[in-house]
């Protein structure tokens, strides 16, 4: 079962081949980042342009490279919400349409779905049921998933998502967009304990998480300490962020009774964030699994994957093809549609 | 025997076609979601005409300009179905379809490009083919290029042109201009110039095929901020 994955619904075009038995066999990217960086932040239009052009070249780059034809594709799967509704057009209406010139069917996946997925795609594969942490750039959600399509929400933001926040205090900090790597780097010189910033929400009594507050006391660091402290800044800044979504984590975990925690998304690259999960959860007998650190940010190796568990299951739209995208759509409403 | 698909999407009305040797069938919707609609079009339309998509010789897409999301579209289909299929794309000018829905011999086809501009192209029927006589711009209605000399009078045609009439007409000192109503570049159109396309060899490999947008700058980058 070979299933060709499209992921175009921000400012990434992922293309990727994923097999059942044989795993990943390709899985090529062109990142707009370089070109978002000059407005700032990502402008939907560009991001679109640049996916109507790249996402054929990329079919025929992954499928070079796994020395695969078209003709041995069983299905397709793409990202169909939520993200920019012109970039999810792009990549819905080519899948769509190579999916009925070709007449094998096309899957509509969840964006998170798709990240949430994606450390199942590690050497060492967490088993259902876990505890996802999603920390990207939209998104910070704890979700207890016991099976495909089995997710149900257990606490999220009130308001800023963890990446947008170290986007925004990088770019306080003086760093290009996207600040998140950038930030972290600089912090590696910093001292984390130099200054004490807010943990806000960090001792509610439910799961869910504030960083926007994060990003003022910054400001007000950065106005008032010489430039030479931005690293410590920064350190101060990730290790706030760190413990605020440890210390949730393992408040998830117990709430749950699960064993597992799996970390999805942009911010699981961050190495601070990761050393300080596993350091805090191993001796309490649980497992942290992440994404291989190329994984955590968008691509279509995610996205190739769960389809092919979706067809794998057996989940097949009735080959209608006609196509609706979703640039608003929660996970909740997607797993209805299919029924889960 | 050849066939033709035929996409255009650049405007309100979404449109499909199949050319069969000249014969032409068509299907049209017009609205908001054209997204949902063009898909589930061609697939009724080559059911009607009794084809199969295995049949088609390449497709034709509207490439604009137009609305960014609706050429996107048509392209992004006729890519999809083009690359699944194997066969070549035809990248056919919206303004150029617009014009060729006319009966007239010299076409000035004129799109509204929003933000006071407008997407504008002179087209001529020159033995039995259409020909750009001055190729696509977007420019304000006050201020347009010159048009060609070429001594037969100018039919103006599409949403451009409507709303635009008589500053167009004041520009080039036109005097009482025809302005045909109620015109949309067509997939019908899209699929006769598209069949010429490909008489003559012309078609594209699906991953060369783009999308026209003419207007180019849609963001100031952080530097022009700074500079205003
Ligand atoms: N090493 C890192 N440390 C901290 N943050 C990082 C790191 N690498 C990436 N990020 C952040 O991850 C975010 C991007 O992640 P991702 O691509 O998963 O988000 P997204 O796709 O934009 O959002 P969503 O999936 O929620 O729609 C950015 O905010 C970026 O700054
Ligand atoms: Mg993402």
């Amino acid at each position: 079962m070979l299933v060709l994955g499209i992921e175009t619904s921000c400012d990434e075009t992922g293309v990727a081949l994923y097999d059942l038995k044989a795993g990943l066999l390709a899985d090529v990217l062109h990142s707009q980042v370089a070109m978002h960086a000059h407005y700032g932040g990502v402008v939907p239009e560009l991001a679109s342009r640049d996916h109507v052009r790249y996402l054929l070249p990329l079919i025929h780059r992954v499928l070079h490279q796994a020395g695969q034809s078209l003709s041995s594709l069983n299905a397709i799967a793409y990202t169909a919400g939520p993200g920019l509704a012109g970039a999810l057009l792009v990549g819905s209406a080519v899948a769509e349409s190579l999916a009925t010139a070709l007449d094998i069917p096309a899957l509509g996946i969840h964006h998170l779905e798709g990240h949430l997925l994606s450390p199942l795609l590690s050497d060492q594969r967490p088993e259902f049921p876990f505890v996802a942490l999603l920390v990207s750039g939209g998104h910070t959600q704890f979700m207890s998933v016991s099976g495909l399509g089995q997710y149900s929400l257990l606490g999220e933001t009130v308001d800023d998502a963890a990446g947008e926040a170290f986007d925004k205090t990088a770019h306080l900090l003086g760093l290009s967009y996207p600040g998140g790597p950038a930030l972290s780097r600089l912090a590696e010189s910093g001292d984390p304990t130099r200054f004490s910033l807010p943990r806000p929400m960090m001792h509610s009594p439910d799961l869910n998480m504030s960083f926007s507050g994060l990003k003022t006391a910054v400001s007000l660091l950065v106005q008032s300490q010489p430039e030479s402290q931005r690293p410590h800044i920064a350190a101060s800044f990730e290790q706030a962020v760190s413990d605020l979504l440890c210390h949730k984590a393992i408040r998830a975990l117990s709430a749950t009774q699960m064993k597992h925690l799996v970390v999805a998304g942009g911010v699981g690259a961050n190495k601070r964030l990761r050393r300080e999960l596993c350091s805090l959860l191993e001796p309490r007998g649980i497992q942290v699994s992440f994404p291989p650190p190329r994984l955590c940010t968008d691509n279509g190796a995610m996205i190739a994957f769960a389809g092919a568990l979706r067809l794998a299951q057996g989940d097949l739209t009735d080959h209608q093809r006609s196509f609706s995208i979703h640039p608003r759509w929660s996970l909740e409403e997607y797993a209805r549609s299919w029924g889960d | 025997m050849s066939h033709i698909l035929a996409l255009e999407s650049s405007t309100e009305k979404c449109s499909v076609a199949v050319w069969v040797n000249g014969h032409l069938r068509v299907r049209e919707v017009s609205g908001e979601r054209h997204s949902e609609s063009l898909l589930p079009l061609v697939n009724t339309l080559m059911k009607e005409a009794g084809l199969s998509l295995g049949q088609l010789d390449a497709v034709a897409y509207g490439q604009g300009p137009g609305s960014f999301t609706g050429v996107r579209l048509a392209c992004s289909v006729a890519q999809g179905l083009a690359f699944g299929l194997g066969i070549p794309t035809l990248p056919v000018s919206s303004l150029m379809a617009l014009a060729a829905g006319t009966n007239a011999r010299q076409v000035l086809a004129v799109l509204d490009a929003r933000m006071g501009q407008i997407y504008l192209g002179a087209y001529g029927m020159i033995e039995n083919d259409w020909m750009t006589l001055m190729a696509p711009c977007l420019c304000d209605p006050e201020a347009p290029p010159d048009l060609p000399a070429t001594g037969a009078s100018w039919h103006l045609v599409g949403s451009g042109a409507e709303r635009h009439a008589s500053v167009l007409a004041n520009a080039w000192h036109l005097t009482s201009p025809v302005v045909l109503q109620g015109r949309y570049p067509h997939a019908s159109q899209v699929a006769e110039i598209g069949a010429g396309l490909l008489g003559r060899g012309q078609g594209l490999p699906p991953e060369e095929a783009t999308p026209v947008y003419l207007r180019d700058k849609v963001a100031l980058t952080i530097e022009e901020r700074q500079r205003k």
